[in-house]
């Protein structure tokens, strides 16, 4: 509707104007655009042209009434004499919704009624909505987890690990295990590709010693640069912490004083 | 005798109309609360008003009067009824009898 070119237009705004043509109260479209227009001359007047068109558009928002439609028939009171020649009928008898309070109350009260006559139809249908819903719900807990899947490092989607394939008998096997020589092989010929290339070693169990306390723990040797790949995020402690072999970074859920401040691997 | 009930809004509202006689149209009477009563109110607050007080029958409305300056559309002119009338004279004179009861040492204190 509105032209961008029209720099100068400096009525109302014109998607407000049609609002107000369009869904005016049934019988009074007249009146109220008449109005209006005063208004907002007199809003130009006393508040100039921003504050004219944000007060136009506020009433006609408040005024007009998407879901109210004109009465087909107009009701004809004969008991009294025929009124004035300009006379208007009362405004109450032209609107009727299918939103008016009391519809809604009949048609709750409707419902509740049928659901009282057929308990078993409503056992039925109220049961199957249940799990169906139900249902439903679960879907989308399962996707809202896998969606969350493995996203716990801050630098997920650019991680990648180096996977060694080779011919065996004529079969193509493809496995995680690397030998120590691929990482600086990587590093002298794509290095410039990556930030890091970090080697760590299989999963294991070692033995924590201080003093004559012994733990076994389940953990891996790393590269000096694989908690800043990762983005773990540090409680205590910074990502360089890892550059003196005799140190060890651990999670924070595994908490013991005496070996958080003095540990060192056992073997 | 049970008394019409007149809120303070709805009061504002029929004493404009009662005030602007012939000229009692929504605008006008949007338009002349804001410059003599010194207060915002909005045309659509205005508009609800006069229909709830048509709704009580203390207001009666006809068409009429269309003017260039509203694009030839017509306006409903509002006038005050019987009732309207009642309404607004016991309005006035509860308000007049609980001035009367204050003491005439504190009004003079009040400068009033």
């Amino acid at each position: 509707m509105g032209r961008l070119t029209d720099r100068h237009y400096a009525g109302p705004p014109r998607w407000a104007v049609w609002l107000l043509s369009r869904f005016s109260p049934p019988g009074l479209e007249d009146e109220l655009q008449g109005d209006m227009m005063e208004m907002y001359t007199y809003w130009v007047k006393t508040v100039g042209l921003r504050g004219a068109r944000w007060r136009y558009e506020i009433a006609v928002l408040r005024l007009i009434r998407p879901f109210t439609w004109p009465s087909t028939r107009q009701s004809h009171d004969y008991s009294q004499p025929e009124p004035h020649r300009n006379a208007v009928p009362r405004r109450t008898d032209r609107i009727t919704s299918s939103l008016h309070p009391a519809m809604i109350r009949n048609y709750l009260k409707l419902a509740w009624r049928n659901l009282q006559k057929n308990p078993m139809y409503a056992f039925i249908n109220i049961g199957g909505l249940a799990v169906g819903m139900a249902a439903a719900m679960l879907i989308g807990l399962w996707i809202y987890d896998e969606l969350r899947f493995n996203q716990y490092h801050s630098n997920y989607d650019r991680i990648a690990q180096v996977m060694q394939q080779a011919t065996v008998d004529g079969k193509v096997e493809s496995q995680v295990a690397t030998p120590a020589i691929m990482a600086p092989e990587i590093r002298a010929r794509y290095g410039r590709y990556f930030k890091y290339v970090v080697q760590a070693s299989w999963v294991g169990s070692h033995i924590l010693s201080v003093g004559n306390t012994h733990v076994s723990k389940e953990g891996i040797y790393f590269e000096p640069h694989g908690p800043s790949m990762l983005g773990l995020r540090m409680r205590q402690g910074t990502y360089t912490g890892l550059a003196d072999p005799s140190r060890l970074c651990f999670r924070s859920r595994w908490r013991n004083p005496c070996l958080a401040t003095k540990a060192r691997w056992g073997s | 005798m049970k008394r019409a009930f007149l809120g303070e809004l709805e009061e504002v509202v029929l004493l404009t109309v009662a005030a602007l006689q012939q000229q009692a149209y929504c605008a006008s009477i949007t338009q002349t609360i804001d410059q003599q009563m010194a207060r915002t109110i909005s045309f659509p607050t205005v508009q609800t008003t006069l229909q709830r007080l048509e709704e009580k029958g203390f207001v009666s409305s006809q068409m009429g009067g269309a003017t260039a300056e509203r694009g030839g559309r017509q306006k409903r002119l509002f006038t005050v009824t019987v009732a309207g009338q009642r309404a607004l004279i016991e309005c006035r004179q509860v308000r007049a009898q609980l001035w009367e009861q204050i003491p005439t040492p504190i009004l003079q204190l009040w400068d009033a």
